[in-house]
């Protein structure tokens, strides 16, 4: 699983805590996502930052302002270990 | 009064679902972060209460906080106050710190021998407050080479360490060290809540573990002494028991009267003491698990009837009656003979007479549903329901027992319910309270 598959996950596990299984029916819409048994996803485009930002952008849009805030915390740990360029544009 | 047209109407409604969703995410982030922080703390209790062993404790706990926080590394130190040293406990590293811990090929001794020489631990240990750097080598400042750590710090892309004073009842025993990849401001709610709750759970569960091991280690010295000097008086009054025994059958010659008397005086002191060391070393040596039973097919009555027959003197000098009932046929079981009847049954029966001034006892010996009962009923001084909670304790007699029996130990009780447990019976007591006299009762799996 690579950087980004596993901020993915994170995110959308992250966020299953706060609004359930939901969170990977919703993940699972998001073009480029593929969701592995509610347990993982692996991301399948030749941008994989933008299909973050989307998932991001998804939550945002159903829940507002603090769903991002929820997925910035839920990957400091992950997104720490990246060069300032490979990081999501939702999640700088 | 306003009216609304269709469209308003709808983004009206529309906006107003949009804010109380944002408002329930926001209550249910809350409630996860509080869930997070919760089931973190469930974790460690459940270490705590599982685990006595303070190096296996420390370990379960790093390892509890390394995976649920993903930080880089989590030790604890336990401090030595007399030199200012700090050993390492226990700590949980993450794979390519590890790896690079491995690759240094520099000990893993991590211990630090004295504070004093470090500013940024000195500092933890005098404010008795917690402190961050950006600087892993400050821990091991002039222990292990900067370069080194550098190394480590740079495999694991450590950010920030922190340290936490282990604080009990105002006196620091330990410190805990956080590293992670991510500077201390950038600590997310969940794990500042987190750590802010868990510094503290660590700390009692580590005090508690000490204490047990400190507890473990005084029975363990108190044991061997308790073995020791009993052997030593043994000897010793075995000694006085041979001559006292020698003048009063001749050995030495005729003696007066007056020497006679204090003989057997003294030679039934002798063997009370004699009795009384050999109880406790019983005690001591069924505690440690060291007594080994001679399991073999035996009858009970014969033991009941010898135990009564050595007590009839002690009971008519009383005036008291011993009434006993045994039911026909034998009481075949299976077991030590001589620790059922030379101790359990004897003991019980030595009991009633002793603790009875006055009145009668009733023994009995039935079958029962393929099960041995034997009772001793007295009509002594009974038993308050506070003894009954130590009646079959170590050194557990009853707070007036002294008083009606001056030798009591307070271990014959103690090792009558370990010769019971190991033999898979049961042993206990009813009384209606003080001045109202007691059974004890002792059930015994009956040979088929």
């Amino acid at each position: 699983m690579n950087k980004l598959d596993q901020i993915a996950t994170k995110i959308i596990q992250e966020q299953e805590l706060i609004i359930g299984p939901i969170a990977w029916e919703e993940a699972g819409e998001v073009k480029g996502i593929h969701v592995h048994d509610r347990n993982s996803v692996s991301i399948e485009s030749d941008n994989s930052g933008t299909v973050v930002d989307d998932l991001v952008g998804k939550y945002e849009h159903l829940f507002g302002r603090a769903s991002r805030e929820v997925c910035r915390d839920a990957v400091a740990g992950l997104i720490a270990d990246l060069l300032p360029a490979e990081i999501p544009l939702s999640l700088r | 009064m306003r009216f609304f047209g269709k469209k308003a109407a709808t983004d009206l409604a529309s906006s107003t679902i949009t804010s109380v969703t944002e408002s329930l995410y926001k209550q249910n982030s809350e409630l996860a972060v509080r869930n997070k922080t919760l089931s973190l703390l469930r974790q460690l209790y459940q270490i705590s209460i599982q685990t006595i062993e303070p190096e296996s404790l420390g370990k379960k706990i790093v390892d509890t906080v390394r995976s649920s926080l993903e930080f880089e590394l989590v030790g604890i130190f336990t401090i030595n106050s007399t030199d200012k040293k700090l050993t390492p406990l226990s700590f949980a590293f993450s794979d390519r710190l590890r790896e690079a811990m491995s690759k240094s090929g520099e000990s893993t001794n991590l211990g630090v021998s004295d504070i004093a020489d470090n500013e940024f631990l000195l500092s933890i240990f005098t404010e008795k407050k917690s402190r961050h750097t950006e600087k892993l080598d400050h821990i091991w400042t002039g222990v292990i080479p900067k370069e080194t750590v550098a190394a480590w710090t740079e495999a694991a892309h450590i950010k920030t360490t922190a340290g936490y004073p282990l604080i009990i009842n105002g006196e620091i025993m330990g410190l805990l060290i956080l590293s992670l990849n991510r500077e201390y401001d950038s600590l997310t709610k969940f794990e500042q809540e987190s750590i802010a709750s868990f510094v503290d759970v660590v700390a009692i569960a580590l005090d508690k573990a000490y204490l047990y091991q400190e507890l473990a280690a005084s029975n363990n010295r108190q044991e061997g002494l308790i073995h020791f000097i009993s052997h030593e008086i043994k000897g010793f009054l075995a000694k006085n028991e041979a001559a006292f025994a020698g003048i009063l059958e001749g050995d030495y010659g005729d003696v007066s009267a007056e020497a006679k008397e204090l003989s057997e005086i003294a030679l039934a002191d002798t063997r009370k003491g004699v009795t009384t060391v050999m109880d406790i070393l019983s005690a001591s040596n069924l505690k440690k698990g060291t007594i080994k039973f001679d399991m073999k097919p035996f009858d009970l009555k014969p033991a009941v009837l010898d135990a009564v027959k050595d007590q009839l003197d002690a009971a008519a000098h009383k005036s008291m009656a011993l009434n006993v009932h045994i039911d026909d046929g034998a009481f075949m079981m299976s077991g030590d003979e001589k620790e059922i009847g030379g101790h359990v049954i004897r003991n019980l029966i030595d009991n009633a007479v002793k603790y009875t001034p006055k009145g009668s006892i009733d023994i009995s010996l039935v079958k029962q549903d393929g099960k041995i009962i034997f009772a001793v009923k007295d009509s002594g001084i009974g038993i308050t329901d506070e003894d009954k909670k130590h009646l079959f304790t170590e050194g557990g007699r009853g707070k007036d027992s002294i008083k009606t029996n001056v030798n009591s130990t307070g271990y014959g009780l103690f090792i009558a319910k370990q010769v019971i447990d190991a033999h898979k019976g049961r042993i206990w007591a009813e009384s209606e309270g003080p001045g109202k006299g007691s059974t004890f009762y002792v059930e015994l799996e009956m040979m088929k």
